[in-house]
C-alpha cells in the first residue's frame, strides 16, 4: 500500500468512525548531511524518512498518531486508540473545533534548477572543501576552530483532509550553517559566531558566489571585531542603528513568537510560555512606534519559510502582525481562528516531519520597508552604535524582557560610521521599549538570515527567515556591557 | 521476501546481507518504539499523541577509516538491500575520517538483566494516563493555581544492536517525563517536574509535581521588579540541572574537536568545591536513558567526570580512546553531528552528587549580598561555549531570601555570568537530589539544589 493510498484510507476510515475532522499527511523525505571541522570531514550521512501522520477530532477531543509501517490492521488499531484517547479528553462540553476551509485539490512544487538528488556526495563534498579552503587566509584574528554543517532536504508530501483537500507538494531545501571561533592573540579576546544560510531551492544555491561571500564576509567582519573591539563607556542612553540581522531576530523573537495565537491562549504555557500580547487589544493597542510595520510572509519564493499551503490545507498569505505600530494580526491555525471567532485561519500551521502535529509557526519575519535611505538614517546620530551581528540572545517566556549581545558593533559619531569597534554592546530592554524606540527604517537593502525556529514538545524545528531592510534606528535606548 | 515476522529477523537479515557487501566494519541498530503523550492547558487535555516507529541505522567503515552512516524507517527487505547498496557506494567516495579509528572488538560479556531498564507497566499506562494527569492538575488547583499546562510522555523502546565483530543482542527500555506549569495569573507561575521509569510511583510523583507547581505559582503573586547587581543564588535542582548539568554534555572529545567544549585541557583542574562529584551513569536504575550495553557492546556504567571538584575525564568510545588516550566508558552511540552520522561517545544520564546541607541550611547561609531562590529557568545561551559566558532567564517563582526564610517574590531578572566561574563560587548543595528531565533539560540530570555566591543579575527594566 503506498503512502497516498493509506493517507486517503485513514481519512475515510476516520469519517466512518464518526470523527468530526480528520487529516492525514504522508511525507517522504531524503536528507543528506555533511559535517566538517577545521577542513576535515567529521561526519557524512543520509537519512530516509517516510511515514504517515494522522490527526482526528472525535467527541470534541483532538488526537494525533503516526506510523511508518503501512499496514491496514495497524492503521485501524491506531485510529481506534486515537479515538479512545480523544474521548478520554472529556471535551464534549468544550469541544475542539476548526474553522472551515474550502477543500482544494492542487499540486505545487518549489522552483529549483538542480535537484539535490542529482548531485553526488562527492560533488557536494568537493564544493564544501573549496569553500572551506577560501576561509584559509590571513584574517585580523586567528580562526581557532571552524565548522561547516551542510544539510539538504528533498521532501514529497501528500495532505488529505476531511474537508476534501488533496494537496501534493515537492520541495528542496538547503541549510548551510557555519560556526567559528576567532582569537586575537595579542589581547586574548575571543568571539564565537554561529550563522546559517537557508533557501527553499536546489543545489544551484551552493554554486552561487553570494553563498560563498556570505560565509567569507561573516568571517571578515567577525575577525575584525575580535581584533579591534574595545570597551567604550556611554554615559547615558544612545541611538542604535541595527542591521538586517538584528532587526530580523527582533522581529522573530519580540514580535513573531508573542503573536502566535496558541501561545496567547496558553497551549505552549508549560514550555515556550505565554505572551505579553495577552495584555493588549487587537486593532486598538499601539505596541510599537508608528514607523514600524512587521510582517510575516510565507509566500516569498525560495525563502527559508516558503510554502503555498499550510499543513491544514489553508492557502498561504502574508500577515501584517504590527501595522504602523498597531497590534494588527495574530498568527493562527484553524483551531485558534475558531476560538477567536474569525472566519478563516491565516495559514500558520506547519509540521517539521510526518510524525508531528501541525502547530502555529512563523515563516519569514521582518521589518517592512520604511522611507529612509541608508545614508539618511545615520545622518543625525551624534554618538551611537551600529549593531551588525549578535551572539548570545534570549527573552523571557512572555516575550517581553530581551537581550541581544553584539559581536560586530561600530561607533557612530556625528552621523558617520567610524572604524572604531565596540566590544560586546548589549541591548537588554523590554519589547515595548525596543519596538517603540524605532523611529526610522530604510527603504532598501534587503537582508535575509536563515534560521531554524524551535517550538513544541517534542521540539519541531521549522525553517524560517529573519529578514527585511538592512537598517533601522532605535532612539535613545540603554546599552550595557 | 515480504514483511518480517519478528524484529529479530530484521537485524539477522541485515547482518547476513551486509556480509555480501564486504564491509571492513559494519554496525547497525534497530529501534522499535511506541511513545505516547498527553498535552494539556487551561486544566484540559488539548491533544493525545501516539508515535509508532521503526528506525534502522546502518554504519560502515573501511580499512582506511572512511565512514558512512544512513538510516531508514521503511524496514523491508527491499529497502534494507537498497540502503546497504547505498552505504557501500557512498562509503567508497567518502574521505578518510581523521577522528575515527574503528569499532571496539567484541568480547562476550554478562550484561546482567537485559530488560532491567524496562517497566512493563508502561504498556498499559495509556489506559489511565488521563486520570493521572487530571490528578496532578487538581493537585495544583488545590494548592492555589487557577490553571495549568504541561504534558505526560512515556516511551516503550526495544533496541536491537549488532555489528560485524560479533555483537548481536537486544534490550528493552522505558521511561516517562512529566511537566506541569501552573498559573495564578500571567506572571504568577510555578513549575513541577517528574521523570523516571518506575510506573508504580507515578501517581504520587505527578500529584507532588502538581502541588509544587500550584504552591510556587501562589507564592510568586504580586512580585516586584528585580534589580540588577551581585547576588547569592540558591538554584533549585531544575535550575542547577540546566546550568551545571547542561555543560557536562560537552565533556566528550567530539565537542572538543568542534570547539564547543569548555573542558579541553582541564583534566586535573579544580573546577568546583571538594564535595562536588559529577558522573555520567548510563546504567542507573532510574536513569531514563540507561541501557545495559552501548552501540559497541561495552557494558554501560558510571564515569566520574568531576570528582571531588576536580575535572577527571571525558567520556570515550573505543575509537576516541585510541585516538586521544583514555579508556572507553561504555557510552558509545551512533549519533548525529549537525545531522551527519558518526560513532562516538556521549553522556546520557548525568548525576550531580548531593552536598552536605538541607535546603533550610542552604537558604540560611550568611552573606553581605541579597539572596534569591530561583525555581526554574529557560533560554540559556552563550556568548562563547568555551569561555562559558552566558545568560539565562529565571521564570516561575523567584523568591527573596531573608534571614533564611523565603519572603517576597521578585520578577523579570536575568542571570548574566560565567558558568565555570559560578562553579568555583558554589558554597553548598543539598543532600537531597532530584531527577530533572524536561524541555529545557534535554539530557536527564539528577541534581541537588546549589548555592552560588556573587552572581551577576541584570534586568531589562519595566
Amino acid at each position: 500500500m503506498d503512502g497516498k493510498d493509506i493517507a486517503e484510507m485513514a481519512v475515510l476510515r476516520a469519517q466512518e468512525l464518526q470523527c468530526s475532522y480528520a487529516e492525514a499527511r504522508y511525507i517522504k523525505s531524503r536528507n543528506t548531511t555533511i559535517a566538517m571541522t577545521s577542513g576535515n570531514v567529521a561526519g557524512i550521512g543520509s537519512s530516509d524518512s517516510y511515514g504517515l501522520g494522522v490527526r482526528i477530532i472525535h467527541s470534541g477531543g483532538l488526537s494525533f498518531f503516526s506510523l511508518n509501517n503501512f499496514n491496514k490492521d495497524l492503521l485501524e488499531k491506531n485510529l481506534r486508540q486515537a479515538i479512545r484517547l480523544a474521548q478520554s479528553s472529556n471535551r464534549k462540553d468544550n469541544p475542539i473545533e476548526f474553522v472551515p476551509v474550502k477543500g482544494v485539490e492542487d499540486s505545487w512544487k518549489v522552483d529549483y534548477k538542480k535537484s539535490f538528488a542529482d548531485i553526488s556526495n562527492e560533488e557536494k563534498l568537493t564544493r564544501l572543501q573549496e569553500i572551506d579552503k577560501l576561509s584559509q587566509q590571513p584574517w585580523e584574528a586567528e580562526l581557532v576552530s571552524r565548522n561547516i554543517f551542510y544539510s539538504d532536504l528533498v521532501e514529497n508530501k501528500y495532505l488529505v483532509t476531511s474537508d476534501g483537500s488533496k494537496i501534493t507538494s515537492e520541495l528542496q531545501r538547503l541549510y548551510f550553517t557555519w560556526n567559528f571561533r576567532s582569537l586575537h592573540k595579542e589581547s586574548g579576546h575571543e568571539e564565537s559566531r554561529y550563522s546559517s544560510f537557508t533557501r527553499t531551492q536546489g543545489w544551484e544555491v551552493m554554486e552561487e558566489e553570494a553563498t560563498v561571500q556570505a560565509y567569507l564576509q561573516d568571517i571578515d567582519r567577525t575577525t575584525k571585531a575580535t581584533a579591534r573591539s574595545k570597551l567604550i563607556d556611554f554615559d547615558s542612553n544612545v541611538d542604535f542603528i541595527i542591521s538586517g540581522e538584528i532587526q530580523g531576530i527582533i522581529s522573530h523573537e519580540n514580535c513573531g513568537h508573542p503573536h502566535e495565537a496558541d501561545r496567547i491562549l496558553g497551549r505552549e504555557g508549560a514550555e515556550a510560555g505565554e505572551s505579553y500580547i495577552q495584555e493588549h487589544i487587537l486593532g486598538e493597542s499601539m505596541i510599537a512606534s508608528e514607523e514600524l510595520t512587521i510582517i510575516d510572509d510565507p509566500t516569498i519564493p525560495n525563502s527559508g519559510g516558503y510554502y503555498k499551503y499550510d499543513d491544514e490545507g489553508v492557502p498561504a498569505r502574508k500577515r501584517e502582525l504590527i501595522k504602523n505600530g498597531l497590534l494588527n494580526e495574530l498568527l493562527h491555525n484553524r483551531e485558534t481562528a475558531k476560538i477567536y471567532g474569525i472566519e478563516e485561519s491565516n495559514a500558520a500551521a506547519r509540521v517539521s516531519e510526518y510524525n508531528r502535529e501541525p502547530i502555529i509557526r512563523m515563516a519569514n519575519t521582518g521589518f517592512a520597508p520604511g522611507s529612509y535611505s541608508s545614508d539618511e538614517i545615520f545622518e543625525d546620530v551624534k554618538k551611537g552604535i551600529y549593531l551588525e551581528s549578535f551572539s548570545e540572545w534570549n527573552i523571557d517566556d512572555r516575550r517581553y524582557q530581551c537581550l541581544y549581545k553584539g559581536i560586530v558593533a561600530r561607533l557612530i559619531e556625528n552621523g558617520t560610521l567610524t572604524d572604531t569597534y565596540i566590544r560586546r554592546p548589549t541591548l537588554e530592554l523590554t519589547t515595548t521599549a525596543l519596538l517603540k524606540s524605532v523611529d526610522a527604517v530604510t527603504k532598501d537593502g534587503f537582508v535575509a538570515e536563515g534560521a531554524t525556529c524551535g517550538k513544541g514538545n517534542p521540539m519541531q524545528g521549522a525553517p524560517v527567515w529573519t529578514f527585511g531592510n538592512s537598517f533601522a534606528r532605535l532612539r535613545s535606548v540603554p546599552v550595557r556591557f | 521476501m515480504s514483511e518480517f515476522e519478528t524484529k529479530k529477523e530484521v537485524i539477522d537479515f541485515v547482518l547476513k546481507k551486509s556480509k555480501e557487501f564486504d564491509f571492513n566494519e559494519f554496525a547497525c541498530d534497530l529501534l522499535v518504539s511506541v511513545t505516547k503523550q498527553l498535552r494539556f492547558y487551561d486544566n484540559k487535555i488539548s491533544i493525545s499523541k501516539i508515535w509508532n516507529s521503526d528506525k534502522l541505522q546502518l554504519f560502515a567503515s573501511t580499512v582506511d577509516y572512511r565512514i558512512y552512516g544512513t538510516d531508514i524507517l521503511d524496514v523491508t527487505p527491499i529497502k534494507i538491500e537498497e540502503a546497504l547498496k547505498e552505504l557501500k557506494s557512498k562509503l567508497d567516495i567518502s574521505p578518510p575520517n581523521p577522528f575515527y579509528e574503528g569499532l571496539a572488538p567484541y568480547t562476550q560479556i554478562d550484561y546482567g538483566n537485559l530488560n532491567a531498564f524496562f517497566d512493563e507497566k508502561v504498556e498499559d499506562l495509556g489506559d489511565y494516563a488521563g486520570d493521572k494527569v487530571m490528578g496532578a492538575i487538581n493537585s495544583a488547583l488545590e494548592a492555589g493555581a487557577n490553571k495549568s499546562a504541561g504534558l505526560l510522555q512515556f516511551d516503550s523502546n526495544q533496541y536491537f544492536v549488532a555489528n560485524s565483530h560479533g555483537l548481536n543482542n537486544s534490550f528493552k527500555q522505558s521511561n516517562y517525563q512529566f511537566t506541569i506549569r501552573s498559573f495564578v495569573d500571567g506572571e504568577s507561575t510555578g513549575q513541577g517536574v517528574a521523570a523516571g521509569r518506575d510506573i508504580s510511583s507515578i501517581e504520587n510523583k505527578l500529584v507532588k509535581a502538581g502541588d509544587q507547581a500550584g504552591r510556587l505559582a501562589k507564592l510568586s503573586q504580586n512580585a516586584t521588579m528585580g534589580k540588577g547587581g551581585q547576588y547569592d543564588l540558591v538554584l533549585s535542582p531544575t535550575v542547577a540541572a540546566n546550568i551545571f548539568g547542561g555543560i557536562i554534555g560537552a565533556a566528550n572529545p567530539i565537542s572538543e574537536i568542534f570547539g564547543f567544549s569548555p573542558f579541553k585541557d582541564k583534566v586535573g583542574e579544580q573546577l568546583a568545591p571538594d564535595w562536588m562529584t559529577v558522573t555520567n551513569n548510563s546504567r542507573h536504575p532510574e536513569g531514563p536513558i540507561s541501557t545495559p550495553f552501548d552501540f559497541e557492546g561495552h557494558k554501560t556504567g558510571q564515569t566520574n567526570i568531576i570528582e571531588n571538584g576536580i575535572f577527571k575525564r571525558i567520556v570515550h568510545s573505543y575509537s576516541t580512546s585510541k585516538k586521544f588516550g583514555g579508556e572507553p566508558t561504555g557510552s558509545t552511540f551512533l549519533f548525529d553531528i549537525g545531522g551527519a552520522k558518526m560513532v562516538g561517545p556521549s553522556t546520557s544520564n548525568v548525576f550531580i552528587d548531593g552536598g552536605n546541607n538541607s535546603l533550610d541550611e542552604l537558604l540560611d547561609k550568611t552573606s553581605d549580598r541579597p539572596t534569591l531562590y530561583i525555581t526554574s529557568n529557560w533560554y540559556t545561551r552563550f556568548a562563547n561555549y568555551v569561555e562559558t559566558e552566558f545568560s539565562s532567564v529565571p521564570r516561575d517563582a523567584i523568591l527573596s531570601v531573608e534571614n533564611g526564610e523565603l519572603t517576597k517574590p521578585v520578577k523579570k531578572i536575568r542571570i548574566s555570568d560565567n558558568i565555570l566561574g559560578m562553579m568555583k563560587r558554589i558554597v553548598g548543595g543539598t543532600k537531597e537530589t532530584e531527577l530533572i528531565w524536561w524541555w529545557e533539560v534535554e539530557m536527564p540530570v539528577s541534581s541537588p539544589a546549589i548555592r552560588v555566591e556573587d552572581v551577576r543579575i541584570t534586568t531589562a527594566g519595566k
